[in-house]
């Protein structure tokens, strides 16, 4: 069936918006790492991935600690990662949100307590990476309308958000009690959803980018490079 | 690093929103089906009993969360009691469960009875916090009592957690925030409860008989 003339020129300018927003919308990243001692860690030696918990929750997206692991155990160097939830249930309460250690100052005190060292030594964990920071929509604007009628329906209208993904891991060494590294991965990006008709969202994956950049440095700090 | 921004919750809340009012006028129903791992620590020198009321055995939540007018009913009780189990088992060094706090059976082999309760339960969801957080607080008493029944100490404490939540499963997200909560209770009553006076003075008075007993066996 032809297209009619006017419906053609809709399609076509919504077709040209769509590709000059593709164009613009885009995600930056910065990547900083911090190396504070030797971490090349064995491959047997276990490393426990957890969330920094904060007021009895924790603020870090559990889709970015699912990348984040993802992405550490797979690939031409794998990590051997302890599950965050049997750890955290292993040691408890020491690891709970209200005590879990601020610093590694505050480790030689943990595993002196009674049963601690040996829980670690039974699950076979050496290193800790603590994971903190969020996404969150810090600006935002336009507007959309929609409506339904007999002939059909349709959204006319044009909203954006900014998006900043700020997140931080830092690798601590249970047996040595020290901090080996730190890397911080900061990305921000602006979303659009332009509507003519049919809306058509333009997401900026700064959650994705932030994961990326921060699994590839954490990994290349704990291989030694 | 990490600051608590509390802008930009707009079209988040705007959605949930919509799928709240989906089913409002609903009662959401909830078991607590989760249980407190064993805890690492050592037990007090101490032989308990536990009596737990049916107060507490039996308790649910039935009602609105605050700031906020949706309904719930969230089975407590049998949680509550697993939890207790579990770290009254691992704190004292022999735990006997007691049925009527006036008629202990062997209450010369006990140094002292403990009795917790749930006092209130509050529930704030995304809409009443205006963030993208589920918080529940648990508030607890501990009643210490004589093997004779008599009431000589009680204890008020409390258990907070949140949880972010997540479209089209805010009862996960509750039952999330709530064991959180219970577990932060845990680890309250794991740290101080040997602060406590009524502890305190029992291991205090325990300790010149128990080093006195030591004595005796080894000459």
């Amino acid at each position: 069936m032809p297209i009619p003339d006017q419906s053609a020129g809709l399609i076509r300018s919504h077709l040209a918006l769509v590709l000059v927003v593709a164009l613009t919308s885009c995600t930056t990243a910065r990547i900083d790492v911090a190396r504070h001692g030797s971490t090349d860690i064995d491959a047997h030696l276990g490393v426990v991935v957890l969330a920094r918990q904060h007021d009895g929750g924790q603020d870090t997206e559990e889709s970015f600690m699912d990348c984040v692991t993802e992405a550490l155990s797979e690939g031409e160097t794998p990590i051997s990662l302890y599950p965050e939830q049997d750890f955290v249930d292993a040691l408890f309460p020491w690891f709970e949100p209200r005590i879990a250690p601020a610093t590694p100052e505050a480790l030689p005190t943990l595993l002196k307590r009674p049963g601690v060292e040996e829980k670690l030594a039974a699950i076979g964990v050496r290193y800790l990476v603590w994971v903190d920071g969020s996404s969150e929509r810090v600006d935002g604007g336009g507007g959309m309308s929609c409506a339904v009628g007999p002939g059909g329906g349709g959204c006319l209208g044009f909203v954006w958000w900014d998006t900043a993904s700020d997140y931080e891991a830092v690798i601590w060494d249970l047996r040595g009690g020290e901090s080996l590294g730190a890397v911080s991965a900061d990305a921000s990006g602006m979303s659009y959803v332009p509507a003519l008709i049919v809306p058509l969202p333009l997401i900026a994956r700064t959650q994705a980018a932030a994961c990326k950049g921060l699994a590839e440095q954490l990994r290349g700090l704990m291989n030694g490079g | 690093m990490h600051s608590h921004k509390r802008h930009g919750h707009g079209y988040r809340l705007l959605v949930l929103g919509a799928v709240a009012s989906l089913g409002l006028g609903c009662t959401t129903t909830l078991h607590i089906d989760s249980a407190v791992p064993r805890p690492v620590i050592e037990p007090l020198p101490l032989n308990v009993g536990v009596h737990y009321e049916e107060s507490l055995r039996d308790y649910d939540f039935d009602g609105e969360a605050q700031d906020d007018e949706s309904n719930w009913d969230i089975e407590l009780g049998p949680a509550h009691v697993r939890l207790f189990k579990q770290l009254f088992g691992s704190q004292f060094r022999k735990v006997t469960q007691v049925q009527d706090l006036h008629s202990i059976a062997d209450r010369t082999h006990i140094d002292v009875v403990v009795e917790p309760a749930i006092e209130e339960y509050t529930l704030r969801t995304p809409w009443g916090t205006g963030t993208d957080f589920y918080e529940v607080t648990i508030r607890y008493s501990l009643s210490f009592y004589s093997p004779d029944g008599e009431l000589i100490g009680r204890w008020p404490f409390e258990g907070h957690g949140r949880t972010r939540s997540s479209l089209f499963s805010n009862d996960e997200s509750v039952e999330k925030a709530t064991v959180a909560a219970m577990r932060d209770a845990a680890t309250v009553l794991i740290l101080d409860l040997r602060d406590k006076p009524v502890v305190k003075g029992l291991l205090q008075a325990k300790r010149p008989r128990e080093a006195k007993s030591h004595k005796d066996a080894d000459s």
